[in-house]
């Protein structure tokens, strides 16, 4: 049998660390492809994806929480401050970057994914963070149910929300004003 | 025919997200309906184009997930290696350049002050009246009789942590722009700068400018009122408005300049309003304060003493281990500031300036002695 997030939950805040290693187990996965997706790199998203069961470790939530809600969430708040930090950093360092050329044709195509992700990356930082997380994870395979949770909403709201932010999204990545 | 059906429910029959009767009634809708068949493949084309542009997202090394058991020892030793208490209020304070996170730094010191002092959090409706917002700070030294309590305090709170996670609500734009005027423009209120800096510090190219920003607290009323039983305090200082919604915390634009030594970050200069955070009417800040002070080890008598000689909705209280870090009052630029030092072993001093003037927080950090810090703050135009 199974247990619930719930009862996990319960665990924790009793210090039992078996209750916190089946939360671990249960949902890294998933808050690693999250991460993966917002930063675009392995090593990074796998620091964060730590960074995010070590504040649950740290300050475990209250009983009858949405565990899972609560990890992706967090994981999404701490991927877009990331991508944002990198993108910062990458301002400055452009010049040095423009230099480097793809010299094989494997780094060409590498390179040409790449732009297309932070094209991906760009049109998601335009639209409001709410909209890219529900894309996100919409696209990782959450249900209606699951995004509910995440967001902290109703789940007969997900259509219309999910409907404004594709159509948002589509607008940001065409260039147009939102 | 049956009346419309609207684009939520239209965009959830597409990802067949409905009720089966629903998904029925909608499918027979839609062959009698021109503007819904309309409406449906609008939001077709929108979701199938949305979702190709996002697969370039997924990258089957980068999926292929490293071991979630190397993860989790990775995670357990992390866990192990944690700085204790101590270490991690020093570092709460900023006198831990390594651990610096300048840009959070009000959101920290709100949490800091509400941790400690329990001086609850502001506004999410009406019921929430009283505002607390910095204009003043105050020092509650710790000696290092009393840090083992405060280690004790420490080991409780994090298993029974009685706040929740913030969570960001609005998370803070942040963006780099040139000059001061364009900072100014960028936060809403007159930036200002140091002009005298020690010789070989140098300006760090762009000004920092965090936007403005709102993040989420919830009380776990019952852990907290438990708490207090346990160090003897009466849980009634806590009213039930706490526990009933959650807490916010407001923070506005915030301006940060850098300087570096050879290639590192020496010296931070931030400036913005305070964050604003409130509390239900029905608390008694004074009351709390003492029931704080009394948790950080003072005796009853001397708690509410020092309780009645604070304004808790205007001083930011921090208490302050006296034997890794010396205070002071001093007087800077026209008013009352605090400066904090730690004198490094062999890494040199770092001190830490704050004060408030005109409705705006100052605050300088550097790996400086405090005098030297107190000249570059006389500086200020």
């Amino acid at each position: 049998m199974t247990l619930s997030d719930a009862l996990l939950l319960e665990g924790v805040r009793q210090g039992d660390e078996a209750s916190f290693e089946a939360l671990f187990h249960r949902h890294y996965y998933r808050v690693y492809q999250l991460l993966v997706r917002l930063v675009g790199n392995a090593g990074e998203a796998e620091e964060l994806a730590q960074d995010v069961f070590l504040r649950l470790y740290q300050r475990p939530l209250k009983r009858g929480d949405n565990v899972g809600g609560w990890l992706y969430r967090v994981a999404t708040n701490m991927g877009y401050n990331a991508f944002r930090a990198r993108k910062r950093r990458s301002r400055r360092e452009d010049t040095v970057t423009a230099e480097t050329s793809p010299s094989a044709p494997s780094a060409a195509v590498e390179a040409e994914r790449r732009a297309s992700v932070a094209e991906v990356q760009a049109a998601l930082a335009r639209i409001k963070p709410r909209q890219g997380q529900l894309l996100i994870l919409r696209q990782m395979g959450f249900s209606y149910q699951e995004l509910a949770g995440v967001l902290k909403v109703s789940p007969n709201s997900i259509g219309t929300m999910l409907a404004r932010a594709e159509r948002a999204f589509r607008i940001a990545y065409q260039g147009g004003r939102l | 025919m049956t009346a419309c059906t609207s684009e939520g429910e239209l965009r959830a029959f597409l990802d067949a997200e409905l009720p089966d009767e629903m998904m029925t009634a909608v499918r027979s809708h839609l062959e009698s309906c021109v503007t819904c068949r309309r409406t449906a493949a609008r939001l077709e084309s929108d979701s199938v184009w949305a979702s190709r542009r996002m697969a370039v997202m997924v990258d089957s090394e980068l999926e292929a997930v490293p071991s979630t058991a190397r993860a989790l020892a990775c995670l357990t030793d992390r866990i192990q290696a944690r700085p204790s208490w101590k270490e991690r209020m020093a570092e709460m304070f900023g006198l831990d350049k390594r651990r610096w996170r300048p840009a959070l730094i009000a959101l920290a010191l709100v949490v800091v002050a509400v941790s400690f002092t329990l001086e609850p959090v502001r506004v999410a409706a009406g019921d929430f009246l009283a505002i607390f917002r910095v204009q003043e700070f105050a020092v509650i030294p710790i000696g290092p009789e009393q840090m083992e309590r405060m280690e004790e305090i420490g080991r409780l709170l994090e298993q029974n942590y009685f706040l929740s996670e913030p969570i960001m609500v609005e998370e803070p734009e942040v963006e780099t722009v040139a000059t001061l005027d364009e900072a100014s423009v960028a936060a809403g209120f007159a930036a200002r700068t140091l002009e005298y800096l020690p010789e070989g510090f140098v300006p760090v190219e762009g000004i920092e400018v965090t936007g403005p920003g709102s993040a989420q607290l919830t009380v776990d009323l019952e852990l907290a009122r438990s708490l207090f039983m346990m160090a003897g305090l009466d849980p009634a200082l806590l009213p039930d408005s706490l526990g009933e919604q959650p807490l916010e915390v407001s923070l506005f634009p915030m301006v940060k300049q850098t300087w570096r030594y050879q290639y590192r970050a020496a010296l931070i200069f931030l400036q913005g309003p305070s964050p604003v955070v409130g509390f239900p009417d029905d608390v008694d800040p004074a009351a709390l304060g003492a029931a704080a002070l009394q948790l950080l080890g003072m005796s009853e008598h001397e708690a509410e003493r020092m309780s009645n000689a604070i304004d808790w909705t205007t001083t930011l209280v921090l208490p302050i281990p006296t034997d890794i870090v010396s205070f002071r009052e001093v007087v800077i630029d026209g008013t009352r500031g605090l400066v904090l030092s730690e004198e490094y072993d062999r890494r040199g001093s770092h001190s830490a300036l704050m004060w408030q003037k005109d409705g705006i927080v100052y605050f300088l950090q550097g790996n400086l002695q405090a005098s030297d810090l107190m000249d570059v703050a006389d500086s200020i135009r």
